[in-house]
């Protein structure tokens, strides 16, 4: 009867440590999964401290203004005016191509007026002379044939989310080349 | 008449209740092993798994002073990460057209043609065409043995002429090319 006893006491006990174990194990893959994100972010900053830590503030609002966090429709046409009076093109119509334009994207189409010299130094330079990041995805072009262009452009927008614990490569470091590309960016702005 | 008593009569019941009691009391002794054995093994795997979550909680603490002291820089490095992978993510779909063309009328520049070239068109997969126009025959054979020659091709991935017409209205020959440029560097 005592052996019973026993037996049954060791059952619970060992069926009590089994669910204690159990809560302990996952706490430690809980723990294990926040050290590692606490260690990407640790070595992002790490990796990243001695290069940006002074001028990142500078570096982040220049990116703002190349990717605002907002799109709104005066914005646009500040854009478009920067980049006439910058260039000496006239941006004589613009229309929104809807079957392109996604969340985060506004593609439009722009008829361009200038002369030949204004018109490439605006196909040189649209990508930043207008205040913020202007892509094409195609190029259509043939010199001296008229006096204006078709020209289709994609302007960007994105929500800044710094607070996001999202994946941030370990290895993310940026370079001294990366730092040029921005100042040269900036100097174009 | 003699009544007899078989005093045999109980004992098969009696040795198999004496059997399962011998089995129940080996069963007991097992499971009682089997638990000392089991409640090692458990507390073992307990404590080792307690100090496993002791030592995690030092290293996560570690960590955090170290991100706390960081507070700012960290939200920086991550907006400025996030927008400048954005950036470089959609400057790799700008097609480049125009330092594409300069690239071209520089392939041409030996065949002194480049007021000749009457459209150029190009992708983000540098898929390029372009029409030359020339008023000679002759100058039309220059270009596709220009064209032809290895120190030409080797700027390009692919190239082909697409198309060698003659304007009916006035004598232009022209030639349309298709294929894909090499990256600019």
């Amino acid at each position: 009867m005592l052996f019973i006893s026993l037996d049954a006491i060791f059952l619970v006990f060992i069926v009590f440590l089994g669910y204690k174990i159990y809560g302990v194990y996952n706490q430690t893959v809980v723990l294990k999964q926040e050290i590692e994100q606490m260690k990407n972010a640790t070595a992002l900053i790490k990796n990243n401290k001695d290069l940006l830590q002074d001028n990142i503030a500078d570096y982040n609002e220049t990116l703002d203004k190349l990717i605002p966090d907002t799109e709104t429709y005066f914005q646009v046409i500040s854009a478009f005016e920067q980049l006439e009076s910058r260039l000496g093109v006239s941006i004589e119509s613009y229309s929104i191509n809807l079957s392109e334009t996604t969340e985060e994207k506004m593609s439009l189409s722009l008829t361009i007026k200038g002369t030949r010299e204004n018109i490439e130094s605006f196909l040189t330079n649209y990508n930043y002379y207008g205040g913020r990041l202007m892509t094409s995805e195609d190029f259509s072009y043939s010199a001296g044939n008229s006096d204006s262009i078709s020209f289709d452009i994609n302007l960007f927008h994105s929500l800044s989310d710094a607070s996001s614990s999202g994946p941030s490569p370990t290895d993310a470091v940026i370079s001294k080349e990366d730092i040029a590309f921005i100042q040269g960016i900036q100097k174009k702005l | 008449m003699k009544k007899r008593i078989n005093l045999f009569s109980q004992r098969i019941d009696n040795q198999t209740a004496t059997k399962f009691i011998l089995y129940g009391i080996r069963a007991t002794y097992g499971v009682l092993l089997f638990g000392v054995v089991a409640l090692v093994v458990v507390t073992m795997l307990y404590v080792y798994f307690s100090r496993s979550v002791t030592e995690l909680e030092k290293t996560k603490s570690t960590y955090n002073r170290y991100i706390l002291a960081n507070t700012i820089f960290n939200k920086e490095i991550q907006r400025f990460l996030q927008k400048y992978t954005l950036l470089n993510g959609y400057l790799k779909n700008d097609v480049k057209g125009f330092q594409y063309y300069l690239n071209v009328l520089s392939i041409i520049q030996p065949l002194d043609v480049a007021d000749n070239l009457e459209s150029f068109t190009i992708d983000t997969s540098r898929k390029v065409t372009f029409s030359l126009a020339v008023p000679e025959y002759k100058r039309g054979l220059e270009i596709i043995s220009f064209f032809e020659q290895e120190s030409v091709l080797e700027k390009f991935d692919a190239l082909s002429l697409e198309s060698f017409n003659i304007s009916p209205n006035s004598p232009t020959y022209q030639l349309s090319f298709t294929g894909v440029l090499k990256e600019l560097e």
